[in-house]
């Protein structure tokens, strides 16, 4: 892969560090803790977009938010663009796309951009250039004046992607963006996707779909809180012995299955090393280079 | 302060845009103003009055009295009070004791009864004073008509005497008495005293105060018990709206994720907390101002003060509802959730803001009243509404107020940035 021509330095843009997340708490009648990231760590290079896959409820949306600074780690830790939550300088940096809408229906979409531009410290002739374009981008031009309540589903998703887009953020966060979108949009929207990080923007994309996987520079493969692979996707096509995404990560899915309850016979320390998989390893070795190299 | 202007922008933006709510948030206390304008502003209750045998002149001021009252037979009457056809029932206990005998289940119909009574009695009683008084007069002028004509006869017999004594030889008439010389020489006679002066049997020695006269320092007696509640319902109802709608749109927020998303922008809580402030204040100022306007000039609310001021005072108020709902709002997490907690943090606000009169309750409570905002701003609209209190006069009040702002506003910051930095 070749550098992108915005690259800084070589910090990575997201760097995830042993990261755990647990949910709900334990009381005397029921132990209701809930592991939802199990000691997951990756970096993301900048200038690459990286593909966060899994199915549903695996815990994408929470490594987003963790990313986002919008939860804190229970432990491990999460730096973007060199800083630690929450973010004091890089937040202008980061442009973020959350799984719901979150646009505001009783006004337009324009004023939309306006109010989340104004909010990014935008003002004027620039707000009013950055607002053409991304409108051009999403195709939502000539529906910039109606009102978001009157959007459909598929018209939401973009201007979703716009308000993220429309301060020219050296990160984007987005998670699951073409869901609802027709695949000529789709398609568009991910020609979009390669230009940016071919001018050097980081992307991380959640996705359950493997077609979309395989545009990206990196796929790390999320199952049940657990990182189970992390590469690109050529890289875990020739590991797996697949033709496509969506069999190598049922093979890698059982493969980590088996791996966890073979250690799990061997003790209590063996439980302790599967919960730092792959993708941990991948992590470690990582901090040289900005390319994950194969370390099996 | 860019980031504060664009979030109220943006609400107000949002308001606009929904015509609906826009025109609820100043038709909904409009209607419900005029309907209470209506209620309270009737006339005080006529009651119904089933009179048996009573004194003729009672009867009769009975009948002068804001009353409808019927003549019955004792049984008749009896039967009326059963069948909620009399309030009352008027006899006579013996010659002097009224008796009064009211069906009881409603406290004002029971008081229209007390009060139509007792100011039948106090006319009864002013009449029987002239009456008496009149009596007393003409006594009084038959008395000295009556000396003056003692006095005329005992100075003809006085003359009759004199001349007869003079005709006497005057042998005979050194035999009469010393005395009788004394008699005629003296012309004076006890008949000449003015009894009149002595007579001084006068009504107003007996009963002081026969009658009474009324002045306002506020007000006047026309004032209906609505004037008295209108000021209080101008403000519970901006106080209760505010807070409903600012609570929602933050619960609303939440709910479709835009809050998340706002998070995750440079803006800090404070600014977010200040935009609200701003834009929810902006539509109070806006629906404050109309409400008062119609209020005052369509629907008769009384004001004795400045208007500006009562403006101000609502504003105040609608604040110190904003920065409770955005302190709150976050153990909301649905809209009906924010219906219950104005129910816990609002309704007992109103109760204890003074529609309910306090001096009588525990002392308790009355602290707890002191400890409320709602207490002040509806003071502080009473003051200027129906005082006319000017500036000086609730600056207390309004201190106490911008006060509850600050603590509210501080205490939303403090938890919107612990909550910011855990949310789920």
């Amino acid at each position: 892969m070749k550098d992108g021509p915005a690259t800084r330095d070589n910090t990575p843009a997201i760097e995830l560090v042993d990261v755990v997340q647990r949910f709900g708490r334990k009381t005397p009648l029921a132990d209701m803790r809930q592991t939802v990231l199990d000691h997951v760590g990756f970096n993301v290079a900048p200038g690459t977009i990286l593909c966060l896959l899994g199915p549903s409820g695996c815990g994408k949306t929470t490594l987003v938010n963790l990313v986002m600074g919008i939860m804190l780690p229970a432990s491990g830790s999460v730096r973007v663009l060199g800083e630690a939550a929450p973010y004091p300088k890089a937040r202008r940096r980061i442009g973020f796309m959350p799984q719901d809408e979150a646009l505001y229906n009783d006004i337009t979409a324009e004023d939309n951009l306006r109010f989340f531009g104004t909010l990014y410290g935008m003002k004027g002739t620039a707000l009013a250039q950055a607002t053409d374009e991304v409108f051009a981008f999403t195709r939502l031009a000539k529906d910039r004046k109606k009102m978001v309540s009157h959007y459909s589903g598929g018209m939401k998703r973009r201007l979703s992607l716009a308000v993220a887009l429309l301060h020219s953020p050296d990160l984007l966060v987005l998670d699951e963006p073409t869901v609802g979108l027709d695949p000529e949009h789709r398609i568009h929207i991910w020609e979009g996707f390669r230009e940016l990080a071919g001018r050097g923007k980081t992307l991380l994309v959640t996705t359950h779909i493997m077609d979309e996987a395989q545009r990206c520079d990196t796929v790390a493969m999320l199952r049940a809180g657990k990182l189970i692979a992390e590469g690109s996707p050529a890289e875990l096509l020739k590991r797996t012995g697949t033709s496509d995404l969506e069999s190598a990560f049922m093979r890698l899915g059982e493969n980590a299955e088996e791996s966890a309850e073979g250690r799990k016979g061997a003790g209590a320390d063996g439980a302790k090393d599967a919960g730092e998989s792959e993708g941990a390893k991948a992590n470690r070795a990582r901090g040289a280079g900005r390319k994950g190299a194969e370390n099996d | 302060m860019t980031n504060i202007l664009a979030i109220a922008r943006r609400i107000l933006l949002q308001f606009a845009h929904d015509k609906r709510t826009l025109a609820l948030l100043f038709i909904g206390p409009l209607i419900v103003l005029w309907l209470l304008s209506v209620l309270l502003g009737a006339g005080a209750y006529s009651p119904r009055l089933a009179t048996v045998g009573l004194p003729a002149g009672f009867q009769a001021a009975l009948e002068q009295q804001d009353a409808r009252v019927f003549l019955a037979g004792v049984a008749e009457a009896e039967a009326m009070l059963r069948d909620d056809e009399a309030d009352a029932v008027l006899s006579m206990h013996d010659s002097t004791t009224l008796d009064i005998w009211v069906e009881g289940t409603d406290s004002t119909k029971t008081a229209a009864v007390m009060s139509a009574v007792s100011s039948a009695l106090s006319d009864a009683r002013k009449a029987a004073a002239d009456d008496m008084g009149a009596t007393i007069d003409q006594k009084r002028d038959e008395l000295t008509e009556r000396q003056a004509e003692a006095k005329a006869r005992q100075e003809d017999m006085r003359a009759v005497l004199e001349s007869v004594t003079l005709t006497l030889p005057d042998a005979a008439r050194a035999q009469l008495p010393p005395e009788l010389a004394e008699l005629l020489e003296d012309g004076s006679s006890p008949l000449d005293a003015d009894l009149s002066d002595m007579f001084t049997l006068d009504i107003t020695d007996f009963m002081p105060v026969q009658d009474v006269e009324v002045s306002y320092l506020h007000g006047n007696e026309d004032w209906k018990m609505f004037d008295f509640y209108g000021p209080v319902f101008i403000g519970v109802f901006l106080f209760v709206f505010v807070f409903l709608t600012s609570g929602m749109s933050l619960v609303n927020e939440r709910g479709a994720g835009t809050m998340t998303r706002f998070l995750t922008t440079p803006v800090k809580p404070a600014q977010v907390l200040g935009g609200y402030t701003l834009g929810f204040g902006f539509l109070a100022l806006l629906q404050s101002s109309i409400i008062l306007w119609v209020a005052i000039t369509f629907i008769g609310f009384p004001n004795e003060g400045e208007v500006w001021l009562v403006v101000l005072t609502a504003v105040s108020l609608a604040l110190v509802s904003v920065t409770l709902g955005l302190l709150i709002s976050g153990l909301a997490s649905n809209a009906f959730q924010v219906i219950q907690l104005m129910l816990l943090f609002v309704v007992p606000q109103i109760l204890l803001s003074g529609i309910f009169g306090l001096s009588s309750s525990p002392q308790w409570l009355q602290v707890l009243s002191k400890c409320l905002p709602l207490t002040y701003g509806v003071d502080a609209l009473r003051a200027v509404m129906l005082r006319g209190a000017g500036l000086m006069d609730i600056c207390m009040n309004l201190t106490v107020l911008w006060g509850f702002i600050a603590l509210f506003f501080v205490l939303a910051a403090l938890k919107f940035r612990k909550k910011s930095a855990r949310r789920i």
